[in-house]
């Protein structure tokens, strides 16, 4: 094994030289994915809580009912 | 957790302002090997991306090689926080099973509690990578460091106070073609739930912090 390119700048010539400069829109692509992976994700997660929230909410109200009873 | 329930409220919103660790970047040089073909890269990678919404903060600096994020829910729903470096690579052979590989340096706070209402908190940390021609994504792996807890009732789980710190290496593996760009995303999210009410609620709460030395594309056979 041998090192044929060190350093930032060098590695970087290498593979520009190999694959020629990465157009401006390709960089934009990966971080638009990610952005609407995201955002898509974030409202599916918000929803599963917020109805697990909702199923929930009734059996907490009736133990809260005997909690309240049983104090009184 | 003792004490009226604002006062326990009060207790975690100061613990958000807990500091964790934050992980230095080692300065490692760039290099490309033959034999095994290993392009090995270092800071300041290509890229870098964040995501958070009002109740977290999140951010990436691709010079340094880091990525941070802290959020946390306090009886108030859902929220979540993301952030990541990007590192292109032009490949000019074909392989089926090409791998990537990063190197991380971590420190992480976390903790969720429920006073009678419910609490969540997961992390994720991913190896993505994008592909220039194919427009989408060639691998999509979930790796360490990640978690997933919940807590209801009187539970209260985490790590605090003292946190987990380390270094650990992650990879993944996917199908490239020949003369063709592919961009690796190393990523993580946050995202922690409190709901609340009558008499209580549950908190959540994510510091993370790591740095990428370096990241590896190409076997070690």
């Amino acid at each position: 094994m041998s090192t044929i390119a060190y350093g930032a700048e060098k590695v970087k010539a290498l593979q520009d030289a190999l694959g020629g400069s990465l157009p401006a829109q390709a960089r934009k692509q990966p971080r638009m994915h990610l952005d609407k992976f995201v955002a898509e994700r974030f409202e599916a997660l918000k929803a599963a809580r917020e109805e697990a929230a909702r199923l929930n909410a009734p059996i907490r109200d009736r133990l809260f009912g005997h909690i309240l009873k049983d104090e009184g | 957790m003792k004490g009226s329930s604002e006062q326990r409220r009060k207790v975690c919103e100061r613990r958000l302002k807990r500091k964790i660790r934050q992980p230095e970047t080692r300065r490692i040089e760039p290099r490309v090997l033959t034999g095994s073909n290993i392009w090995l890269k270092a800071p300041p990678y290509d890229d870098e991306w964040s995501f958070n919404d009002a109740n977290g903060t999140a951010a990436a600096d691709k010079a340094a090689g880091n990525y941070n994020m802290a959020v946390q829910a306090i009886g108030d729903g859902f929220h979540e926080a993301a952030a990541g470096l990007g590192v292109w690579f032009f490949y000019t052979a074909s392989d089926p099973m090409q791998r990537v590989a990063a190197l991380l340096d971590y420190s992480d706070d976390w903790w969720d509690m429920a006073d009678l209402y419910v609490a969540h908190n997961d992390l994720r940390t991913h190896i993505w990578v994008g592909g220039d021609t194919e427009q989408n994504w060639v691998a999509q792996a979930d790796l360490q460091p990640s978690w997933s807890d919940g807590a209801s009732w009187f539970d209260h789980h985490g790590n605090d106070p003292a946190g987990d710190s380390g270094w650990i290496s992650i990879e993944t593996y996917f199908p490239a073609e020949a003369n063709r760009w592919y961009e690796a995303w190393i990523w993580s999210d946050a995202s922690v739930y409190g709901d609340g009410g009558f008499g209580g609620f549950g908190a959540s709460s994510i510091h993370f912090s790591t740095a990428v030395p370096l990241v590896v594309f190409g076997g070690l056979t």
